[in-house]
């Protein structure tokens, strides 16, 4: 019987537990083996010294006590409490209602919501408390004269009693456990954290750093190319004309690599700082259009903007960066557009936020770029894009800085029908506001 | 009119490229490695331009403006770099500068936008 209850609680501890600390399992194990078979003796050995009968009423008294407890700590520790509770509170309220003075019964449902209670209240306490119950039934059966009563009560209250404190106790073990293992846990999470950021932060000042050292031997070649193509240091034949032109386009190309790559590195880094200020749409984007009109013209397509009447009248937003944002997704258009144009729209869209949509009639992208070409130094493969060769940083440096004005972006795309871009920007920062208001409060208090 | 044009740049081929460029455009040009030799050109010069590049060995960029606004209260004060990312122009003139030339110096209109920073003053 003994060693079928322990290959029972040996399997079920192993089943339910596999992460503890094994030593520990085998500890717990041998104390509840130890004190069903103490307890089983004693009561047989009670039963026997006090009516001559070892299988008198004592050893079931203490058989229920531990088959309640088992069964009582197996319902807890899979989360089965509450029907407990439900239960013996009906059961307890029922004692007094039909005039029944149950003391075992009463005591029962004490320990029973020690146990329930374990886990909200700190150890100690429950150890109190168990306690505590264990003399309060026989202490009020004494109180009422019934000689013989107390002892009933103790026989089963003890082993409940000791059961439950060998569960509780192996619960706050290994909730303690688990507590040191998640504080662990997070201080290796903060230092991991600490050390990507710091790693970032080394990356992003390498970076700025290598761009600097790359910019100032390419900024002399620029500059002598300059003087010579525009005859500062004497005429020179047609010839020798183009190939400069020709070596200040690379310069051009790879100077805006390594301005990309700075603004990304920026950008990542955390170090850009948005500078608001309220401004008119039509103020922010006219501008760029007039700016890049020129190329649009070249490349003999259309660059328009409509307004839709809905457009908010004033934003609050970083001009320049979101300027920065429009050139680089219209130059890109106009890049991969050799018919028809490149159309913005500005519309009002949902409560809080604006739109601007940047719809090209070029060569589209192939389905399922959408998710690539955020990302740094991708080019979507394609022959007629590849020919078109950019940084491929463009658009990443565009999710960044839009991602920072809490802003976001989506692209619609089919392959030789063009591509739409649509971005959508609070009106003003939840952030900002929140400043605001505060600013506010400070003002009046 | 001709303009006398400072440059505070350790670089020496943007010394070169600068004086170069200015000397194209019948200006004077004057170079200078540092902020100490900078000062020192100001005891005889009076330029009126003064483009003061933003990493200088020892003192920096916005030192040097410091220390030199005092000597030439009448001179424009433009900034240089080629460490331009997002938002370098904004910081530069809230530093006090009047204007950012980013590197690398463009010849054909660098002479240009320089005068008419002049003019305005």
């Amino acid at each position: 019987m003994v060693s079928i209850m322990r290959q029972w609680v040996l399997n079920w501890f192993q089943s339910r537990a596999t992460d503890r600390d094994q030593a520990f399992r085998e500890r717990t194990i041998r104390l509840v083996s130890f004190s069903l078979a103490f307890f089983s003796g004693l009561s047989l050995l009670t039963s026997t010294l006090l009516y001559k009968d070892p299988w008198h009423q004592y050893p079931l008294f203490f058989g229920s006590g531990i088959v309640l407890s088992l069964l009582a700590a197996m319902l807890i520790t899979r989360g089965y409490g509450s029907i407990i509770v439900i239960t013996m509170f009906s059961y307890a309220t029922s004692i007094p209602l039909v005039g029944e003075h149950d003391f075992m019964m009463s005591t029962v449902i004490l320990l029973l919501a020690c146990l329930l209670t374990h886990s909200v209240l700190p150890p100690k306490a429950i150890y109190l408390v168990g306690g505590v119950c264990v003399i309060y039934a026989p202490v009020l059966q004494l109180l009422h004269n019934q000689s013989a009563a107390p002892l009933d009560t103790l026989t089963t209250t003890t082993p409940l009693f000791l059961i439950s404190v060998f569960f509780l106790y192996q619960r706050a073990n290994e909730s303690e456990q688990r507590l040191l293992a998640m504080q662990q846990a997070m201080i290796e999470i903060d230092q991991a954290r600490a050390e990507a950021e710091s790693a970032n932060q080394a990356k992003s000042q390498f970076l700025a750093h290598m761009s600097h050292e790359l910019r100032t031997p390419l900024n002399a070649i620029v500059g002598y190319v300059d003087i010579l193509r525009n005859g500062m240091a004497g005429e020179m034949s047609d010839l020798q004309k183009e190939l400069l032109s020709n070596t200040a386009v690379n310069n051009q190309r790879l100077l805006n690599l390594i301005n990309d790559v700075l603004d990304l590195a920026k950008i990542e880094s955390g170090t850009v700082q948005l500078l608001e200020t309220t401004a008119e749409p039509i103020q922010i984007i006219d501008p760029v259009i007039a700016a890049m009109q020129s190329l649009a013209l070249y490349k003999q397509i259309d660059l328009q903007v409509k307004y839709c009447p809905s457009a908010p009248q004033l934003v609050v937003i970083d001009v320049r960066k979101l300027q920065q944002i429009l050139t680089n997704l219209i130059s890109n258009a106009i890049k991969f557009t050799t018919q028809g144009g490149v159309y913005l729209t500005v519309c009002n869209h949902e409560t809080g936020t604006w739109e601007i949509r940047v719809r090209d009639t070029g060569i589209g992208m192939p389905e399922g770029s959408e998710k690539l070409i955020f990302e740094k130094f991708r080019q979507i493969d394609h022959p007629k894009i590849r020919e078109q060769r950019g940084t491929g940083l463009g658009l990443a440096i565009v999710k960044g800085l839009i991602d920072l004005m809490e802003g976001s972006i989506q692209v619609d795309t089919r392959l030789g029908y063009g591509t739409t871009f649509i971005i959508t920007l609070p009106r003003e920062r939840n952030a900002l506001r929140n400043e605001t208001q505060n600013d506010v409060n400070h003002d009046v208090s | 009119m001709t303009l006398t044009m400072m440059l505070v740049d350790d670089d020496p081929d943007a010394q070169r490229i600068f004086k170069l460029v200015i000397q194209h455009h019948q200006h004077q040009a004057i170079l200078a490695g540092d902020a100490y030799s900078a000062i020192e050109l100001l005891q005889t010069e009076q330029p009126e331009v003064i483009v003061i590049d933003l990493l200088l060995p020892g003192l920096d960029g916005y030192q040097t403006l410091d220390r030199l606004r005092q000597l030439a209260p009448n001179a424009v004060f433009v900034a240089t770099s080629a460490y331009h990312a997002v938002g370098t122009y904004e910081s530069v003139l809230l530093r006090g500068f009047k204007g950012f030339l980013p590197k690398p110096l463009d010849a054909s209109i660098m002479v240009g936008s320089l005068e008419a920073m002049v003019d305005e003053r």
